[in-house]
């Protein structure tokens, strides 16, 4: 008992009330102005340093990844093929389909509404595979909103204050949302894979499911718009004697690099 | 004047020096671990291996914790703890609390029981431990929060701490050296810096 009187303990338990008033401050939302300071003021020294080094790690990635680059060149091209003319066939139908609205009188589906929001932060340190975002509940930004990059799902906000919320990424081994397979309309389940990537999960296993289909939102859950992009389907990870059909699921976003994403309010 | 007045008038110019003294020794630290972070954010997450960059505040709260009869280590785990508690996205709290608790844990080896001096093999072995214990911590501070009812969603990932330990402390070890030059360097520092003054 007698080292609760040195000089060590007293420091200890300084800090500890130190932490558990930070907290509490946290808890109750005024620490926001603090927590800004210490979110934004790094951003000029973090900026310039990644200015200088971005160009060494593109420079060393590019000759690492040159055989690779290549072949995905080669695929993409074939792809862009393929798409030009699906587009051409989609421009056709899209004039049907308003045609067809007008005749019938419909409405229009009304469009997402998105909120712009900066990364401020990308945790690369811990086991936590979240984003914390500049945004938060004055931007109209609510937990369980769905958060978009580059028109695919990145992750969704699990926690808003005042003016930032964080988002879990659909990476993270946490992550699960509705899906379906937008050519077919099949439901199955996204979910995210220890970091690495997603997995397309609890698929019929009658379902015939091609590579390269790809993958919408369900719209299921309330606060999820259905038919956000998710990805494509890659390859098939389960057997045929398993329950249900399991695939893994190719996202184009870069989850370690971003820096500015929407927050999709339903 | 009696005597009194002068021992009182000489305890507040020794208590104005030494808060001068020691303000400007924490704002030298306040402005070190300001740029360690954002080098470390800003550089390192360019040589991400498997997704891991190292965690340059970890190694000099361990380096500073580790030094006998000092306790500026209480400082900076705080300092550092708030900058990745603030970052990091998790609740608020898991990297100050784990970064105080783990060097007063070091600090109190050190003081009491290491009888040998430090030496490389003890500071891997001290980063080993430091490495284990903060993800560790991490995840026990998640799972009390998300008990709690202060969390919906957990954001911890046990998993992760499988896949990425090894490669963590790695990645950190081959960082140490470095390190205990800037650390060394920086005391240095503030020691001219205080001398001046």
């Amino acid at each position: 008992m007698r080292f609760i009187y040195t000089k060590a303990f007293a420091w200890f338990a300084v800090g500890i009330v130190i932490i558990c008033a930070a907290v509490f401050l946290q808890v109750k939302g005024w620490l926001y102005p603090i927590k800004t300071v210490f979110l934004k003021s790094p951003q000029p020294v973090i900026r310039i340093a990644k200015a200088v080094f971005s160009p060494v790690r593109n420079f060393f990635a590019t000759i690492y990844q040159l055989r690779k680059i290549s072949q995905e060149n080669i695929q993409l091209r074939g792809k862009v093929a393929l798409l030009e003319q699906s587009l051409v066939n989609f421009d056709n139908q899209e004039k049907e389909n308003e045609t067809l609205r007008k005749e019938l009188g419909f409405y229009k589906n009304a469009q997402q509404q998105l909120t712009p929001c900066t990364v401020l932060s990308q945790n690369f340190f811990g086991l936590a595979e979240a984003i914390v975002l500049d945004c938060g509940l004055n931007q109209g930004v609510a937990e369980g909103n769905v958060v978009v990059a580059s028109g695919y799902l990145v992750g969704k906000i699990i926690y808003a204050s005042k003016n930032s919320s964080t988002a879990l990424l659909a990476v993270s081994s946490q992550f699960s949302t509705d899906a379906k397979l937008s050519k077919t309309g099949i439901n199955a389940i996204v979910r995210g894979s220890f970091g690495s990537g997603l997995i397309l999960d609890q698929l019929p296993q009658n379902a015939s499911v091609d590579k390269s289909s790809l993958v919408v939102t369900a719209g299921i859950n309330d606060k999820i718009p259905k038919n956000i992009l998710i990805g494509e389907v890659g390859d098939a990870i389960s057997g045929p004697n398993d329950l249900f059909k399991k695939t893994t699921l190719l996202s184009p976003v870069d989850f370690n690099n971003l820096t500015f994403v929407f927050a999709v309010k339903p | 004047m009696d005597a009194q007045g002068c021992i009182r008038i000489d305890l507040y110019i020794c208590l104005y020096l030494y808060i001068r003294e020691h303000s400007m020794k924490y704002f030298v630290y306040l402005i070190f671990i300001f740029l360690l972070f954002s080098l470390n954010i800003g550089v390192f997450s360019f040589f991400q291996i498997h997704g891991v960059i190292p965690n340059l505040l970890l190694i000099i709260v361990v380096l500073f914790a580790l030094e006998k009869g000092a306790f500026d280590f209480f400082f900076i785990a705080i300092l550092a703890g708030f900058f990745l508690d603030f970052y990091s996205g998790a609740f608020f709290g898991g990297y100050a609390f784990a970064f105080l608790l783990l060097g007063f844990c070091l600090n109190l080896v050190v003081q009491n029981f290491a009888v040998l001096d430090i030496n490389w093999k003890f500071l891997a072995g001290a980063l080993f431990f430091s490495v284990l214990f903060l993800d560790l911590f991490l995840w026990f501070y998640d799972f009390i929060i998300l008990k709690s009812g202060l969390l919906s969603t957990s954001y911890v990932n046990l998993s992760l701490f499988k896949r990425q330990f090894l490669i963590q402390f790695l990645y950190n070890l081959l960082l140490l050296f470095p390190m205990l030059l800037l650390k060394e360097f920086l005391q240095k520092f503030i020691q001219k810096i205080t001398y001046r003054f």
